[in-house]
């Protein structure tokens, strides 16, 4: 019976046109957001490596002659023009030089400097120009990985491998968890409105739950990952695919750790999976609770909302960290762990979270069911065992 | 077998159901013929477990009861209710909701053809229910309940705004469906059209059963003439009517004629001659008389 409810909801998503503008919605963003992104300038290696080359130049004039005196600065100082030297090298090697492999080696040697000013504590360089043991930390997994699987350095940040990785971190978030509490907001109130009709069905409420969420998320994820493969064809088409192998940076148990971004693309995606379950029993929840659409989108952006609220006042209460979790693209980034302080913050510990709280959502929703089953039958006094 | 034991619900101070008991048997319909606001729908609903009796229980072949969702699921199993018109998808044609009731009760769709047929749906049945009229509606209702085929089936209010043909085919399927044994309640108000195919027919006040009409068994002839109060109080005068005659609703006078020899039967006929303005009627009472025996004075 269940299967057949499926079919039935799922004949009724297909007759609403909600549903039609939010698949359509879906559909086209990658491709859409692709049209927008191409015609913005991206930062690329080289400018990156410029910026870098400022920010050592004004070190290096900023540095204190007082400090200079100092062994630890005098190291520093001499640090600082290696790596400028270094980096002048980089832009020439992914410039004129074309040789991406001196690139890499050049790129090893700056950063086992920039640490080891780290480690004499940048000494006379002004706190806004040394660049972040984090960062040094990033470029040296990202340059690790290249020379590992000797990847050509591809400047075009137009081709669909690096769009994508862009595009994802656009949709993560808020973007996402919206449009999945707009999608299913209404999946149990709109029987209100055809009460007669559907209240009698002979299936269980949990049954009921799961079919809907079952079609909600196949509904969710069809036009995402169409819209997701119809961008990178169209990406493909207009500049070049990219290379799939290509390094993307992920936080994993307190470091940083190069992947392909085909790997990250799964991590991604198996991460929007998990997610859109928990958003969709969380609004599953909020229907049975409050019975409207309004109410049950609202009060979910509020849950969404209220952390970043909290911690505006330093309170960063752990119950509600999970809906922090929904950005995956920043757990993965290992910028919420920065963020929170907190390094055990990675991919799969969120991961493992909203697996807990999906299990947790469905206990609830099972509970209030009983409950209300109970309930009903204690306040009415209904005497069943009348006729004992 | 269905059985209401003691079922009392109250909305606030107003009790609509006062410790209701019935039993309804397999192949039996039962009508329900009362005033808007008397309790029909609420008994419907507290039937299908749809509200909560305040105290009493239903029983469900003397072993289920909605004790728990398993046994609710179980009952609904075999209990389909009537869906109103306006509950219906309007963005759904009528196959599409034919399907859903016979896939959510029966598990297949194969006699939906059938139901479609016999209620001569074919010409509109593909379209929206969007564009359908009220009689369309209501036979689609009626449809959805056929393609549900279940063995309890409690029809709110099935003849509203059909036209007489209309009505004369749901009544064959009524008929139809008490021969493969169901157990059928139908709130109607065609007083007339329930003693076409009902086996008793209940008539509620005050939250209780205040009679029941056995269609079958209660049987008996009268001789059934109008007569107004003044008419009436003459009638008495000249001639002492038997104890158990009845003046329904102020205007209808019934003479039994049970135990009545034919002499005294012809008597009876002769005497109301008189009254030529006014139909007489031979035969036995209906719900119709019934109803406005019950309901004469009713708000």
């Amino acid at each position: 019976m269940s299967w057949k409810y499926l079919l039935f909801e799922a004949k009724l998503l297909i007759n609403n046109r909600k549903f039609w503008f939010i698949a359509v919605f879906l559909l086209l963003y990658f491709p859409i957001y692709y049209m927008i992104y191409s015609d913005t300038d991206p930062e690329t290696l080289q400018d990156g490596k410029r910026v870098e080359q400022e920010m050592t130049d004004s070190a290096l004039d900023q540095f204190s002659d007082d400090i200079l005196e100092t062994t630890d600065g005098q190291q520093v100082y001499d640090n600082l023009l290696d790596q400028l030297s270094l980096i002048n090298m980089q832009i020439y090697y992914i410039g004129l030089g074309n040789d991406d492999q001196a690139y890499i080696d050049d790129g090893l040697k700056l950063n086992e400097l920039r640490l080891k000013n780290h480690e004499l504590n940048n000494v006379g360089i002004p706190e806004h120009l040394i660049i972040p043991k984090d960062e040094v930390l990033k470029e040296e997994a990202f340059l690790s990985y290249i020379n590992e699987k000797q990847i050509p350095l591809d400047s075009n940040e137009y081709v669909a491998s690096k769009y994508i990785v862009v595009a994802v971190s656009i949709m993560s978030g808020l973007m996402y968890y919206f449009i999945v509490l707009l999608t299913s907001g209404d999946m149990l109130v709109y029987e209100k409105q055809h009460k007669t009709v559907v209240n009698g069905f002979p299936i269980s409420f949990m049954s009921k739950v799961f079919s809907k969420i079952a079609l909600y998320f196949v509904y969710i994820l069809i036009p995402l990952i169409l819209g997701t493969l119809l961008s990178i064809w169209y990406a493909a088409r207009k500049e070049g695919l990219g290379n799939f192998s290509e390094p993307v940076l992920i936080y994993q148990q307190g470091d940083y750790t190069a992947i392909s971004t085909s790997q990250y693309l799964v991590y991604v995606f198996g991460g929007i999976v998990i997610i859109t379950l928990m958003v969709l029993l969380l609004s599953m929840l909020l229907n049975v609770l409050f019975n409207n659409l309004y109410a049950t989108v609202l009060i979910g952006l509020g849950l969404f909302l209220i952390p970043e609220l909290l911690m505006a006042i330093h309170w960063d209460p752990l119950f509600l960290r999970i809906f922090k979790y929904v950005d995956i693209v920043n757990i993965l980034s290992g910028d919420l762990a920065l963020e929170l302080g907190d390094h055990g913050i990675d991919y799969w510990h969120a991961l493992t979270w909203m697996m807990v709280t999906i299990i947790i959502f469905s206990c609830i929703l099972y509970l209030i069911n009983k409950l209300n089953y109970r309930r009903n039958l204690i306040t009415k006094g209904v005497s069943y065992n009348a006729k004992a | 077998m269905l059985k209401l034991n003691n079922l009392s619900v109250a909305y606030k101070d107003h009790q609509v159901l006062d410790e209701m008991s019935l039993t309804a048997k397999e192949g039996e319909i039962i009508g329900v013929a009362a005033p808007n606001g008397t309790g029909k729908t609420t008994m419907f609903n507290a039937m299908a477990n749809f509200i909560k009796p305040d105290s009493g229980y239903i029983e469900f072949y003397q072993k289920h009861t909605y004790k728990t969702e398993k046994d609710e699921i179980y009952i609904h199993k075999h209990m389909a209710t009537f869906p109103e018109q306006k509950d219906l998808f309007e963005e759904l044609s009528g196959v599409d909701h034919l399907k859903l009731y016979a896939n959510m009760w029966q598990g297949h769709t194969r006699h939906v053809p059938e139901v479609i047929q016999r209620l001569h749906m074919q010409d509109y049945v593909k379209k929206k229910v969007k564009t359908y009229s009220l009689g369309m509606r209501q036979r689609l209702c009626f449809a959805m309940m056929a393609a549900a085929d279940t063995s309890i089936m409690l029809m709110d209010e099935v003849m509203n705004g059909l036209d007489i043909s209309n009505v004369a085919i749901i009544s064959d399927i009524l008929i139809e469906m008490k021969q493969q044994n169901k157990i059928i309640f139908v709130a109607s108000h065609l007083l007339e059209n329930l003693d076409l195919y009902a086996d008793r027919v209940i008539f509620l006040k005050g939250g209780k059963i205040v009679y029941q009409h056995h269609l079958n068994e209660d049987n008996q002839d009268h001789i059934k003439i109008s007569m107004d109060h003044m008419q009436y109080k003459r009638f008495k005068e000249n001639y002492p009517l038997p104890e158990n005659h009845q003046y329904i609703a102020g205007h209808l006078l019934c003479i039994p004629l049970e135990n009545m020899t034919i002499d005294e039967q012809t008597n009876w006929i002769e005497r109301t001659l008189d009254y030529k303005d006014s139909e007489v009627v031979i035969g036995p009472l209906g719900t119709m008389e019934y109803y406005e025996k019950y309901y004469h004075d009713f708000k």
